[in-house]
């Protein structure tokens, strides 16, 4: 027993011992050693902490064992329990688990453990080892084949220190004998062995860029694990700074654990004594197997590490990204000119001003993401470890460490709903064709009836390439409906116009404008007048059509394109036959008859009366409020095919786009021309219209019948 | 070959007339335009004020202390879209969403560069500018890291505010070009005239293009670059008949699609493509009728489903007696591509094209052949093609009555 606890200088006697003292984790049954110790006072304190510390070892990782220490000291008991049964852990192997909360293992009471976002330490397990055996130890290799096999973590959990950069300021090592008991070196004046004075003999630091050096100083006298070896780190620059660093960063732990590679194959009773050959051995061992101890610690380190270094980068992008986020809510909320919305924000923050919604934004932000963030701090009570493979799986392991499983399965769903899915689809299709099959013979009557339909669609389809503006079917319906309607009354009309007005001097032709005498000016100055007019919309058609004028002469004067044109429904309607019937009907064949009645000046106004409402139709499409300067074109010029002409340049250009002139890119000349044009053609109309121009006038004999006096435009 | 190069046979004219005459019919038959699909370009002050509710919420979050969150429109799954003869793939209503995470040190970082475009969308929306996703990108490069990450975040935003991106004040700069007979003004009122000997670049703004004139017969949409020249080196628009010429070089962008879409609903002209006889070449010719997964939000301004493909189709490799010279082998990578298109639910719906495939499956090792290899008489091919697709067209006729293609 003196050998298991180095340090402990009193005299033991064993008074009683209740039933076998087996220290399995099965030992759930009480087991009392009562130690007597004649003591000096001195020695007392010193060996109660021995005590104290080698029952806190045992616990570690043997959570399920209970101690109570008592020392009686003078008749005052002072009592201790020892005992970690409710403490969340973490299976390894052998029935060990390693408790994994990491006030066991932090001396310094810095840390208010209530207050840490994770309490944990996150243990990574090396994979075991084979020990060589030198051939000197005797008894040793009787016993079996033994393995190391490492854990390391870091404490605390990187988690805390989410504030700052992460640092490892010192390194403690845990030795583990079989089934979980310490294992202490039996030399009490230099607890260290050899072995473990060279901090790089079996880790190599620098690699880490870290420097370390044995810390022999341990007061037993502190609330956590004594570790049985321990580095601090010196600082590379060999400045002061070490000392600073203490405490505040982190240790990293390193459990060994050497085992039996089988079970145990003595008695249980001898365990003590195995212990204690073990113990005297190892250093022994553990220099023969130098490189293969150092492969297994160094690989497990280095993982560790690696863990630790992720969660630096990951706290460094979270700080990163987090600024950039707070940035960027904040150049919205200040570049804000919608007060309402830069109100509520800061309401919702309580924020006074945008500086201190800043500041709120970014403390909130930190809080709120930090309860969640950092790498894989799993909360479960009990978890398995499992040694690593190897280096190769390791790495996809650790990519996949949290959501494997869930991944796994997720795929799995993900996979089955397809085949769902699909089965579902194949049976709709299936329906699907059941249905077509089921609608043939009324498709096949709708085949029927297409030829019917089928020229129409092909002689547009042809030519109608041209501006797509009205929709097809509108536009054939207007045509189709306004030819015959036009040429229908015609009729009528003939008859009450030679039943009142039939003179011998006049034939009804050439009442209703027909005529040769004139033509030309009659064709020309009214469309000049009209065009005139229509400089402003003129212009900007000009500039917003996408060709040039030679292009445009060029499609001007292509046969292709009239021909393209004289096949084309629409365009023959606007600019051939609606001009010419409307003209015929509205003024060839009313005009005559109002102006007799009503008087000329009348009779211009009244007259798109007529035709306004003939065009009701159009309200939606356009407002019309040219066909009164036609009429008076009518009424001066006595020919018809000067309304003809402008009604047929103006149904081209339909109703000057105000709108958007008003909007283009270029819209002072454009304003300019429509003014110029509408000034131009106020101090034209009456010059241009001017009845010399266009022969006599057989509108005159009707009013001179009539008895009118409208003498400037007969004179 | 048997053609001479005289021009246009009156046959070549009655396909495009024939095919032409039962778009409109089927055009006229499907109603107008599907109603309520489209995105329409939303106001600048609707864009700013969904940018600022999406602020609020987080800072209402924050103000819970619940870790904010960006709710997503999953853009990457097969189970979210669903195809629809008409518009092609669009996006399901309904559909499942991933979240962006601010506490999870995988999102966190995507959740702050969505903030930050955001923050720069807004600034381009108040002050009325247009940016380009590269200029984004070069803002802060060392922040974004790469380009793709800020053109999926621009989609995503795109996506979650059910605007179009040119509403977001960003253009992608254009890649496409075209050719031909058509002319147009540009929203600077900038006259284009395509008539030119050269091609000219896609506008960044299609919607703002205005007076589109053209006598085009069809339009003709080329996969690659290097056979879009030779073709107009070629002078083919002019030997053909009029018609236009549009190439995305590769997949198309966005501005190319928006382009082909405009075209077809101003002029309802016979839109072909003439793709490599490989699967991506079918993919491409996919993506320009039914669009793809990533753009499906917006497919209603994107897609042209009255798309026809002309050629090169699998079966053209056997019947123009292609020499083998000119055919490269399918790859393994081609190979999975074809089964990965094989499975999607367009095929469904064509059985030419499955059975062009299937043919393409068949002989691996016939595999493809480049077009530009056939340099000179590359129009003459493409005159065989059209006469090839009249007579393939009585099964697209079929189609059509069975409202299918």
């Amino acid at each position: 027993m003196q050998s298991v606890l180095p340090g402990f200088f009193a005299n033991l006697n064993w008074t009683s011992e209740e039933a076998s003292h087996s220290q399995d984790t099965s030992g759930l049954r009480p087991f009392q050693m009562i130690f007597e110790a004649d003591v000096k006072p001195r020695t007392l304190m010193t060996d109660s902490l021995v005590i104290k510390n080698f029952l806190r070892k045992v616990i570690t990782v043997l959570p399920k064992i209970r101690f109570n220490f008592s020392v009686k000291v003078n008749g005052i008991l002072s009592m201790e329990i020892f005992g970690a049964e409710k403490e969340p852990t973490l299976n390894l192997s052998n029935g060990i688990a390693l408790v994994v909360n990491c006030q066991h293992y932090l001396s310094t009471p810095k840390f208010d453990t209530t207050e840490l976002p994770c309490s944990r330490i996150h243990p990574v397990l090396g994979h075991p080892v084979m020990l060589f055996i030198p051939d000197d130890v005797v008894g040793m290799g009787l016993l079996g084949e033994l393995t190391l096999t490492p854990a390391v973590a870091l404490c605390p959990c990187p988690k805390v220190f989410s504030n700052q950069l992460n640092r490892i300021s010192s390194v403690s090592i845990f030795l583990y004998g079989p089934s979980g008991l310490p294992l202490i070196f039996p030399n009490s004046e230099q607890p260290t062995t050899p072995v473990f004075k060279d901090a790089s003999y079996f880790i190599d630091w620098k690699k880490h860029h870290l420097c370390m050096v044995p810390n022999w100083d341990l007061s037993l006298d502190r609330g956590s694990v004594l570790p049985d070896v321990s580095y601090q780190v010196e600082s590379s620059e060999g400045e002061d700074q070490s000392q600073d660093m203490g405490p505040q960063g982190q240790t990293v732990l390193l459990f060994l654990f050497v085992d039996f590679h089988r079970e145990f194959p003595g008695q249980k009773m001898e365990l003590w004594g195995v212990h204690t050959l073990l113990s005297t051995h190892l250093r022994a061992i553990l220099r023969e197997s130098h490189s293969v101890v150092q492969g297994c610690i160094q690989a497990a380190v280095d993982r560790a590490l690696e863990q630790h270094h992720q969660a630096v980068k990951a706290h460094q992008k979270l700080q990163a990204s987090l600024s950039v986020a707070v940035d960027s809510i904040m150049s919205i909320m200040t570049g804000s000119t919608n007060s309402t919305f830069r109100k509520t924000c800061l309401q919702t923050l309580q924020a006074a001003d945008t500086q201190e919604f800043g500041t709120k934004l970014h403390k909130s932000f930190h809080e709120v993401t930090q309860h969640r963030f950092v790498y894989h701090c799993s909360q479960a009570v009990k978890q398995q470890l499992l040694p690593e493979k190897n280096e190769a799986e390791q790495n996809t392991d650790e990519a996949h460490e949290n959501s494997s499983l869930e991944l796994l399965a997720g795929t799995g769903e993900q996979t089955e709903n397809k085949r769902l899915k699909r089965g579902s689809q194949g049976m709709e299709e299936t329906r699907a064709f059941r249905s077509a099959g089921a609608l043939n013979p009324s498709e096949a009557a709708s085949r029927r009836a297409e030829p019917t339909a089928a020229p129409l669609t092909f002689s547009r389809s042809r030519t109608g390439s041209g501006s797509g503006l009205e929709g097809p079917s509108c536009s054939h319906k207007a045509a189709l409906h306004q030819c015959p309607g036009g040429v229908k009354s015609l009729a009528p009309l003939r008859a009450t116009l030679e039943g009142t007005y039939r003179h011998p001097g006049t034939s009804l032709l050439t009442l209703m404008g027909f005529r040769l005498e004139g033509i030309f000016p009659a064709a020309l100055l009214p469309l000049l007048l009209t065009m005139i007019l229509f400089l402003g919309p003129l212009m900007q058609l000009s500039m917003d059509c996408p060709c040039d004028l030679a292009d445009g002469l060029k499609v001007v004067l292509a046969p292709r394109s009239w021909a393209r044109c004289l096949t084309d429904m629409r365009w023959l309607r606007n600019q051939v036959i609606a001009p010419l019937t409307e003209e015929l009907v509205f003024r060839a064949c009313m005009l005559p008859m109002l102006a007799p009645c009503t008087g000329l000046g009348p009779a211009v106004f009244t007259c798109p009366l007529f035709f306004g409402v003939a065009h009701f139709h159009h309200i939606f499409e356009q407002l019309r409020f040219r066909q009164s300067s036609v009429g008076s074109i009518f009424l001066s010029a006595g020919h018809l095919i000067g309304p003809v002409l402008c009604h047929s340049f103006c149904n081209y250009m339909g109703f000057p786009a105000v709108c958007a002139a008003l909007e283009h890119p270029q819209r002072r000349p454009l304003l300019a021309g429509y003014a110029l044009g509408v000034g131009l053609f106020l101090l034209l109309l009456q010059p241009l219209t001017d009845p010399k121009l266009y022969g006599s006038l057989p509108l005159c004999v009707l009013l001179e019948r009539a008895g009118d006096s409208e003498a400037p435009l007969c004179s | 070959m048997a053609f001479t190069p005289r021009g246009p046979e009156a046959s070549f004219f009655e396909v495009l007339d024939r095919h032409r005459a039962s778009l409109l019919a089927a055009l006229r038959r499907g109603g107008e335009e599907p109603a309520g699909g489209g995105m329409r370009l939303a106001s600048s002050s609707e864009v700013l004020s969904s940018i600022e509710k999406i602020i609020q919420d987080i800072v209402t979050s924050l103000a819970r202390n619940e870790a904010p969150a960006f709710t997503i429109d999953n853009r990457s799954s097969w189970e979210n879209i669903k195809f629809e003869d008409s518009v092609g793939l669009h996006m399901v209503s309904h559909c499942t969403t991933r979240k962006i995470k601010s506490d999870s040190p995988k999102s966190v970082k995507n959740f702050a560069l969505i903030l930050k475009i955001f923050s720069m969308i807004y600034k381009l929306v108040q002050s009325n500018t247009y940016a380009t996703k590269r200029d984004i990108y070069y803002t802060d490069s060392q922040l974004f890291g790469n380009q793709t990450v800020v053109d999926n975040i621009i989609n995503d935003i795109s996506c979650m505010l059910k605007v179009p991106r040119r509403s977001l004040h960003i253009l992608s700069t254009s890649k496409g070009l075209i050719a031909g007979d058509l002319k147009y003004l540009e929203e600077d009122g900038t006259k284009v005239n395509c008539t030119r000997a050269t091609a000219v670049a896609v506008p960044s703004n299609i919607q703002g293009i205005q007076n589109l004139i053209t006598d085009a017969k069809f339009l003709l949409i080329v996969e690659k670059d290097a056979t879009f020249q030779r073709l107009l080196d070629d002078n083919f628009c002019n030997k053909m008949s009029p018609c236009i010429m549009v190439t995305g070089k590769g997949v198309p962008d966005v501005n190319t699609r928006l382009l082909i879409k405009k075209l077809w609903d101003t002029f309802h002209i016979p839109v072909f493509t003439l793709v490599d006889a490989d699967p991506h070449g079918i993919e491409i010719m996919c993506i320009y009728k039914y669009g793809s997964m990533a753009m499906s939000f917006e497919a209603h301004n994107l897609t042209v489903p009255a798309i026809r493909w002309l050629g090169l189709l699998p079966s053209d490799i056997k019947r123009l007696n292609i020499p083998k010279g000119t055919l490269i082998p399918l790859t393994k990578r081609d190979q999975m591509k074809l089964d990965s298109i094989l499975k999607r639910p367009y095929i469904t719906c064509q059985p030419f094209w499955r059975k062009e495939m299937a043919a393409h499956q068949a002989s691996p090792s016939l595999g493809f052949s480049r077009q530009e290899h056939w340099s000179g008489y590359l129009h003459h091919i493409l005159k065989l093609f059209f006469l090839n697709f009249y007579i393939t067209s009585n099964c697209y006729v079929h189609c059509l009555a069975v409202n299918c293609c």
